[in-house]
């Protein structure tokens, strides 16, 4: 029983976690490769500066949180949402738009994406130096534990209270995008432009327009997943940078430029992944008794060692690029 | 004159695709623009709604110069255009289609999608699927029906008949006749010659990228010439 409760801790509430993250971020990179046609390099970077930036907020007005009874990361995050998607189109307006103005082709726009990149790793690491920081100094973090009602489980169910907030949050999200797509005129139009950019222009959509809602959403996007990850973990300046692969494989998985394909494959490569590392003889081992002595369970049993579970996401986007490339949603070919 | 595109020199950076082809129609005749494969004519009616630099020529709109408007403006000004190719959104629903058709209204238009649906009985049914899986009449009749979202003065249509069954191609060129008669003039190019010059009030025969005949549709069908050389006999 024990046993079961450390698979739903280590694989059930860990998936999810990851996954959400993954999926946030797969949607930010899907929507902006739909709407520009490109590969945002820098969308996992934007989402260290969103924690950055929630951080100098909480770091503002300490005891924000706990007026409300929510760790301040949390409550400041509307704020830090305000300012990605504002900077996102900042960005935009300097590095993406000269670009777009003159015609190039994607690839050159791909190429302005990683100097961006780069410029917000100097930036963090300019103004915020590189050692971690944590939300949680003069804050306790809430951790939950649940009691399984069965005589042989001691051990809880363990989730703590930025875990919580943060699967709730990314429900939150996926609803409201998925009434915005579906329900706006706006999201609508960006839907159309996704799917043929030529005969958008030719109905009079404002295209401008709909790149400009585009960045906002990836920004804000960016800003919710990195600040709830960062509140998970502790903020370091290369917070997401080594989520750049994952995040890109659910976004492919999922067919890119597909919004729902990059929930789906943020869910698959999470899932994949703890399933990958997990320690499969701790299942086993209650088992040991009923096995002939011969047979001798491995105290580790993992298909991937946890410090190269990178493996995982790679592995997933080559299989998905050499058998599927469209993905499971059947998105663009890149 | 509703549209009236005088001397047109334009082409894609090399070589001019168009050297000098005239083309005018007026609220609610239908001009077909027909040809060989690769005479011009897409480029042509590109060229009337601005998709293409011109170097030479003027576009004018009920007296009004608009050369230099840029193609979503002259949305606005109440010209609608066809491509030839993927003329749709593919993965919006039908009535979401018609919606992006209508992206510059800013009042109730549902209405007009009525209409639309009176005009195009098989959308009605399909509203809410897919345009991307409709047949390919159904297709082309979401692709018009988008069009005339805007309610527009001028309706450029490339090949709307193109791989059509015979049954859909008349179809569509009845209901072209219904939105002519409603007051908008329609500039087609098709690839069905003598079907669509049966329903034109003037045809403009092009080849290498000039005017080779204009005429009123009857007459071209009863030319000879163009009958040996574009009519297929
Ligand atoms: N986007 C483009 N870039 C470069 N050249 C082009 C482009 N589109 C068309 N052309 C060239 O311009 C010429 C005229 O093409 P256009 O499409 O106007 O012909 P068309 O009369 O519409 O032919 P079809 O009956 O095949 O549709 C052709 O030689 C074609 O190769
Ligand atoms: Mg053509």
């Amino acid at each position: 029983m024990n046993e079961l409760i450390f698979f739903v801790n280590k694989v059930l509430i860990s998936g999810t976690i990851i996954g959400c993250i993954y999926a946030l971020g797969a949607i930010g990179v899907t929507l902006v490769f739909g709407i520009l046609r490109f590969a945002n390099f820098s969308h996992a970077d934007m989402m260290t500066v969103g924690a950055y930036i929630a951080f100098i907020f909480a770091s503002l007005m300490p005891g924000a949180g706990a007026l409300i009874g929510l760790p301040t990361g949390f409550v400041v995050l509307p704020l830090a949402i305000i300012c990605l998607a504002a900077f996102a189109i900042v960005v935009d307006r300097l590095f993406y738009r000269p670009l777009r103005e003159r015609k190039v082709r994607p690839v050159m726009l791909l190429v302005a994406s990683l100097g961006v990149t780069l410029m917000l790793h100097g930036l963090v690491r300019l103004f915020a130096g590189t050692s971690p920081r944590s939300f949680f100094q003069d804050e306790k973090k809430d951790v939950f534990r649940f009691d399984v009602p069965f005589e042989l489980a001691s051990r809880d169910i363990v989730i703590s209270e930025p875990q919580v907030l943060l699967i709730i949050t990314s429900i939150v999200c996926i609803f409201a995008l998925h009434w915005f797509l579906t329900h706006t005129k706006l999201g609508k139009a960006m839907r159309a432009m996704s799917d043929n950019a030529d005969l958008a222009l030719v109905s009079g959509i404002n295209t401008e327009k709909i790149v400009r809602a585009t960045w906002i959403i990836a920004g804000s996007l960016a800003a919710v997943a990195g600040t709830l990850l960062s509140l998970d973990v502790v903020l370091k300046p290369d917070l997401s940078f080594n989520l750049l692969l994952p995040i890109f494989a659910a976004a492919i998985v999922g067919g890119i430029g597909r919004p729902y394909g990059a929930i789906a494959g943020g869910l698959l490569v999470g899932f994949s992944e703890t399933l990958a590392i997990f320690n499969w003889s701790i299942l086993l081992r209650p088992s040991a008794e009923f096995l002939p002595e011969w047979i001798d369970i491995p105290a580790r049993m993992a298909f991937v060692p946890t410090e190269y579970k990178i493996i995982v996401p790679f592995v997933i986007l080559i299989a998905v690029l050499i058998w599927r490339p469209t993905g499971i949603f059947k998105g663009q070919v890149l | 004159m509703l549209i009236k595109a005088s001397n047109i020199v334009a082409g894609y950076g090399g070589e001019p695709v168009l050297n000098g082809i005239d083309l005018s129609i007026d609220s609610g005749q239908i001009g077909v623009i027909v040809g060989p494969n690769g005479a011009g004519k897409s480029t042509a009616l590109k060229s009337v709604f601005g998709l293409i630099q011109l170097t030479q020529g003027t576009v004018s709109l009920a007296g009004d110069d608009v050369t230099h408007v840029p193609p979503d403006q002259r949305v606005s000004l109440g010209i609608s255009y066809v491509p030839q190719e993927m003329n749709i959104f593919p993965s919006l629903t039908v009535r979401e289609n018609l919606e992006m058709g209508a992206f510059i209204r800013n009042d109730d238009f549902s209405s007009v999608i009525d209409n639309m649906y009176d005009l195009f009985p098989p959308l009605k049914q399909k509203a809410t699927a897919v345009a991307g899986q409709l047949s390919g009449g159904q297709r082309q009749m979401v692709a018009i029906a988008r069009a005339l979202m805007i309610g527009p003065r001028l309706l450029l249509l490339d090949e709307p008949t193109v791989g059509l069954s015979p049954a859909f191609v008349y179809e569509i060129i009845e209901r072209i006749k219904a939105i002519a008669a409603r007051g908008v003039g329609v500039l087609i190019v098709e690839q069905n010659a003598r079907r669509a010059l049966e329903i034109a009030d003037i045809g403009f025969v092009l080849a290498a990228g000039k005017n080779l005949y204009t005429d009123s549709g009857e007459n071209l069908l009863n030319d000879p010439e163009v009958a040996k050389s574009f009519l297929g006999g």
